[in-house]
């Protein structure tokens, strides 16, 4: 069982905390946590956003209370350049500072946003299965889900501004 | 923080379902072993069925065995052991560089700034002489001298931070034997910083003996200021507790804290 989910729970928890040794940890102690809870798992429900909540929960935890904050995870998901092929050198350069943006966009999203996100985008859950990962109703997923787009579009332009040289205008 | 423009945005969707597929999991090859491991140790312990969840942040020690320093167009990581183990784990190589050392049960003894990356510890007299610019320091008789002084550079011109033990008198400030920490740099504060402090962060500006500041409560998630050459940069908050900011002089000023508005003010007020 671990093996199968674990790819997810580790995405999940690494995100969310932007840091990958802690979120082993996590999933770690959120599968232990999985394990003990088993007999009030419903049978029924399915399984993986059962889950998936308790690695969440796990993760947004630690994030609140981790000392050191740096994303590197994220960060270095937005930097590296791993497609060899790109379709020209401008292209590729550009395509690398939008994923950069965006990954420093990401890092200042709060764990309950960066939830949301990586349910969606990343792990592709369906609506169904977001609910239940997040104890809530489809329509309060879909609304949290577009607020925390509208958040990150509001970082993401603020990123590109902070990113766009502006010397010689203005000194301290 | 507003909610934005929340229409849908098909491009933005792409795009971050690009960067899921880039964000590969580490790889935990025993973590099932692991689990089976840890679900013995909670059976055995029939007391500890509760599973009361593990301590906020276990202080861990990596010691690298192989220090792998990747630099990526330019994103030069930090020194800080955590940083080496997300590199590693990140590039798969983590089980086989990498040996932990288990943490120690009580904070090892020595400056409590250590671990705070505040740059190298000096005494205030050589920080004076090293920094071009005047070194302000809290004057009241209940704080006394800073017990720790650091300096950094970057940021240009140098970054003096001082450091005060948590005492009686000076509350401390999340388990990390500091009561009051308090940085100064050049450099000014973009207009959009406090956009950038996050949901749950309460911001109100104050005056500091005639210029203005802002008192921050609750954890930011960022802090961003504009250096002596015009570079946004960005600093941690460390003490997660509250913090005073405020501009003196081309000085950027931060006291991080869980002293009250009213006293971090009068430290503040105390400068000179």
């Amino acid at each position: 069982m671990v093996r199968r989910y674990q790819e997810d729970a580790l995405r999940l928890a690494c995100f969310v905390i932007g840091d990958a040794s802690e979120a082993e940890d996590a999933v770690q102690e959120a599968f232990v946590k999985g394990f003990c809870a088993m007999d009030r798992f419903r049978r029924g429900a399915s399984f993986k956003p059962w889950l998936l909540r308790i690695v969440a929960n796990e993760a947004k935890n630690r994030r609140r209370s981790a000392r050191r904050r740096d994303d590197l995870w994220i960060r270095l998901a937005g930097a590296v350049n791993h497609e060899a092929s790109e379709p020209s050198p401008e292209v590729g350069i550009l395509a690398e500072e939008r994923r950069e943006a965006l990954a420093a966009a990401l890092c200042r999203l709060d764990e309950d946003d960066r939830m949301v996100i990586c349910y969606r985008y990343f792990l592709d859950l369906s609506e169904k299965e977001m609910a239940e990962a997040m104890g809530c109703a489809r329509g309060t997923v879909k609304s949290r889900l577009c607020r925390a787009m509208g958040r990150l579009r509001i970082v993401l332009v603020e990123t590109v501004e902070i990113g766009r040289p502006n010397r010689g205008n203005e000194r301290a | 923080m507003p909610k934005g423009d929340t229409r849908p945005d098909p491009e933005l969707e792409r795009e971050l379902r690009e960067f899921g597929r880039r964000l590969k999991a580490p790889a935990a090859p025993d973590l099932a072993d692991k689990v089976r491991a840890r679900l013995q140790e909670v059976e055995r312990s029939p007391s500890s069925r509760r599973m009361r969840s593990l301590p906020a942040f276990p202080a861990r020690r990596v010691v690298a065995a192989i220090l792998v320093i990747v630099l990526l167009g330019g994103l030069a990581l930090g020194v800080s052991p955590g940083a080496r183990t997300a590199v590693a784990g990140w590039l798969g190589l983590r089980d086989v560089h990498i040996t932990r050392v288990p943490s120690e049960p009580t904070p090892p003894p020595g400056p409590v700034g250590k671990d705070l990356r505040l740059g190298q510890r000096v005494t205030l007299e050589e920080a004076r002489r090293r920094v071009p610019y005047r070194v302000l320091v809290p004057d009241l008789p209940a704080l006394g001298e800073p017990d720790e002084v650091y300096l950094a550079e970057p940021p240009p011109a140098g970054r003096v931070a001082l450091v005060y033990r948590a005492s009686p008198d000076l509350p401390e400030a999340k388990e990390t034997g500091v009561g009051l920490l308090m940085t100064q740099f050049r450099g000014d504060l973009p207009g959009y910083f406090s956009k950038m402090l996050g949901p749950r962060t309460r911001v109100e500006t104050v005056k500091v003996g005639g210029t203005r500041g802002y008192w921050i409560e609750g954890a930011s998630h960022l802090f961003l200021y504009r250096d002596a050459e015009g570079e946004v940069r960005e600093e941690d908050v460390r003490l997660a507790g509250n913090t005073l900011l405020w501009e003196r002089g081309g000085l950027t000023l931060r006291m991080e804290s869980d002293l009250s508005k009213k006293e971090a003010l009068r430290v503040a007020e105390s400068l000179r």
